[in-house]
């Protein structure tokens, strides 16, 4: 049984949604720059992780504005988009020697736009010698177009982030990996395997054998970074789901809230049941007052016929499962015999897509998991 | 914590079920139109007793299609001649020790439906009784047992024209187009019949089989098709052994399961006194699911 693809929105250009009068920047884990009553511009250092030297992030605003309120893990900023994006005044240009992209990548603050958010300008850093970047396009989500537009509309930005990503680590191979028709194919270690024939062991990284897996508006923010000394305050999101009028793809900057989006898109609340911030299969429930990150590559609001429903029926043995699951494992059964398998897991979700009880077997399998983990810590 | 997909294929356990039921509606018109008033007596007890025992059970009104398909497996498995009271008693055993004994749908080892009737040909062996060792009788006895001269029926007749013997034989065709509607909805496993009926005309030629039991009908010995057609195997192969909750859980597991069913059916029909085996070659073959599995995914994982 095949994960549908439900790209609604492959052929609609990018748009630029109506400019929020207020965002919520997510500073988790980094100190914030500035107090409440600030004045800030467009480009300018919010928040930097604590942690000097390589291991740093950078967060920017995306407005010229003021700061409303600032907490541990958000600041909130109020004001006007600037007429013409206006570059950042806190470094320079720089060239295109290795560590120099990487300290545009740091300073810009990039991080994985596929949901991970590790900084980029760690990933650039060999740490084992690397011969191809593979750039991710499987956007294996269903619903999800928003990468699929951004190559189709913008290929040479991504051409010169590749070249940009392959000099930073020393790679000759560059790649903008083939669509491979399959939900998970989109996983690294598969995508790794099907195009470069490669095998990954489990529990390793591409990295481990010369592949560096980048996602696809990672790398044009890498290209904006170091060619146009922007930071990364904005993203491309889909924004689709039965219960959006005006479904497409769409430019906003990173902290606008759902509730902003939902309006701009024709938002039907009356028939919308569930919204979700990212893919249907591994994103997050969401509400009105939650704010896009770096990683978020959707919001999708759904009617009750498009949402699953979670019934917890009693298994039926039928396998499907396990067919379903890209790993081979025994999703069905593996919360009650807890083995190391449950480390292995992804969370993709394909087991509880197809299982025909309707069992919430993911949420079964991470508590396992960390029932798992803390009895072997405590061993 | 991931709250988990969003998204379902639709397909669930009330679907499956449903259609299940649907693919069966052929076989039990065909009983009804050959047997007459006394297979429909059959059925309508079967279910009421089978949903008089949920409720005792769960203690409360439920509709399953689970427990209708039981309740008309049951019935499809009985001689047209059976008493109606033997309904009661078989939906006593599917639901109480079939099914609640071992913990309730989804638990159950055995299909509810198949150990009922091998419980009541242990009871009751009259009722099942077959016919050589009767002095008169040919009621209640499958094909495979009958002395039908020495000729072999042809293709044809042996699809459309019953077979003394379970309801289920009233027309074999309807179960086989019922396994077709199983089997194009995706529902089982294609892999079941197909190596299940494999094994049995493939053993059906291979077996050197025993004289002494098998004299008074020579022409089934190295007669596939017979063996396939008639007696329960069209039943077993598509309704009794691909019951998901008590057949493996892999694919490669299944294949397993359906060679060893096909095994015993074959061993029993032609080294028993049992003309018919495959509701003990289902039930023999369930019993060793756990093991099964156990050893599949140990090899699966090795492969892995
Ligand atoms: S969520 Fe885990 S167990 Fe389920 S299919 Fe994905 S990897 Fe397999
Ligand atoms: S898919 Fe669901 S019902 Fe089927 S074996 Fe897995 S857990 Fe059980």
């Amino acid at each position: 049984m095949k994960i549908p693809k439900l790209k609604n929105q492959l052929h609609s250009p990018i748009q630029r949604i109506r400019l929020p009068d207020s965002i919520q920047l997510q500073i988790n884990g980094c100190i914030p720059l500035v107090i409440t009553g600030d004045v800030v511009a467009a480009g300018s250092l919010i928040a930097k992780s604590a942690t000097v030297g390589n291991i740093e992030r950078s967060i920017h605003s995306p407005f010229n504005g003021r700061v409303t309120s600032v907490s541990h893990s958000t600041v909130d900023i109020e004001g006007d988009w600037p007429n013409a994006q206006t570059s950042a005044a806190h470094y320079e240009a720089t060239g295109i020697e290795a560590d120099k992209i990487r300290e545009s990548c740091r300073m810009a603050g990039i991080v994985g736009m596929g949901g991970a958010m590790t900084p980029t300008h760690l990933k650039l850093i060999p740490h084992r010698p690397i011969d191809t970047v593979l750039v991710n396009i499987c956007e294996s989500e269903p619903f999800l177009t928003c990468d699929h537009r951004v190559l189709e509309e913008y290929p040479h930005e991504i051409e010169c982030g590749l070249k940009l990503a392959m000099t930073a680590v020393g790679a000759e191979n560059g790649l903008v990996a083939p669509k491979i028709n399959n939900y998970t194919s989109g996983y690294e270690r598969f995508l790794v395997e099907e195009t470069l024939g490669r095998k990954v062991p489990v529990n390793r990284r591409p990295t481990d054998v010369g592949v560096l897996v980048l996602n696809l508006q990672t790398v044009r923010a890498l290209y904006h970074a170091v060619f146009e000394q922007r930071p990364l305050t904005e993203r491309v999101i889909t924004v689709d789901g039965d219960a959006i009028k005006r479904p497409g793809n769409y430019l906003v900057p990173i902290g606008t809230k759902v509730g902003h989006i939902l309006e701009c898109c024709g938002w039907d609340e009356n028939i919308s049941k569930q919204i979700i911030i990212g893919g249907p299969m591994m994103g997050d429930s969401a509400d009105k007052n939650t704010p896009i990150t770096a990683g978020t590559g959707g919001v999708l609001a759904l009617t009750s016929e498009q949402t699953a429903k979670v019934k917890d029926n009693p298994c039926i043995r039928c396998g499907l499962c396990m067919d379903a699951c890209p790993l081979g494992l025994w999703p069905g059964q593996m919360d009650r015999n807890p083995s190391a398998d449950l480390l292995a897991c992804i969370t993709c979700g394909a087991c509880q897509f197809v299982c025909p009880a309707q069992r919430p077997i993911v949420k079964n399998i991470q508590k396992a998991k960390n029932a798992y983990l803390q009895k072997s810590d405590s061993l | 914590m991931k709250p988990g997909p969003f998204i379902h294929s639709g397909f669930t356990t009330q679907r499956l079920m449903f259609i299940t039921t649907l693919a069966m509606i052929p076989m039990v018109a065909a009983s009804i139109w050959e047997n007459g008033f006394d297979a429909m007596i059959l059925y309508v007890v079967s279910i009421l007793s089978v949903f008089c025992m949920e409720f005792i059970c769960q203690r409360r009104v439920i509709f399953e299609y689970s427990a209708l398909i039981t309740a008309v497996l049951l019935v499809l498995m009985l001689p047209a001649n059976a008493p109606w009271w033997i309904s009661v008693v078989g939906a006593i055993l599917a639901v109480g020790i079939g099914k609640y004994f071992f913990g309730g749908f989804g638990q159950n080892i055995f299909n509810p439906a198949v150990l009922s009737r091998v419980l009541l040909m242990a009871l009751f062996p009259a009722i099942f009784i077959m016919p050589e060792w009767t002095v008169d009788g040919v009621s209640g006895a499958t094909l495979l047992s009958k002395e039908i001269g020495a000729s072999m029926p042809s293709l044809s007749s042996l699809l459309l024209s019953s077979s003394p013997g379970s309801l289920a034989q009233a027309m074999p065709i309807t179960v086989l187009l019922g396994g077709v509607i199983l089997l194009v909805y995706k529902l089982i496993d294609w892999r079941v019949p197909l190596f299940y009926l494999a094994t049995i005309s493939l053993l059906s030629i291979l077996l050197p089989g025993s004289e002494k039991i098998l004299g008074h009908v020579p022409y089934l010995l190295g007669n596939p098709l017979l063996h396939i057609i008639a007696g329960g195997s069209l039943l077993t192969s598509f309704f009794l052994l691909t019951d998901p909750v008590s057949s493996p859980f892999s694919s490669n597991g299944r294949v397993v399961y359906a060679i060893i069913a096909g095994v015993f059916t074959m061993i029993i029909r032609y080294y028993t006194p049992y003309p018919d085996g495959a509701a003990f070659g289902v039930l023999l073959a369930n019993a060793m699911v756990p093991t099964i599995d156990k050893y599949m995914l140990k090899l699966e994982a090795s492969v892995f």
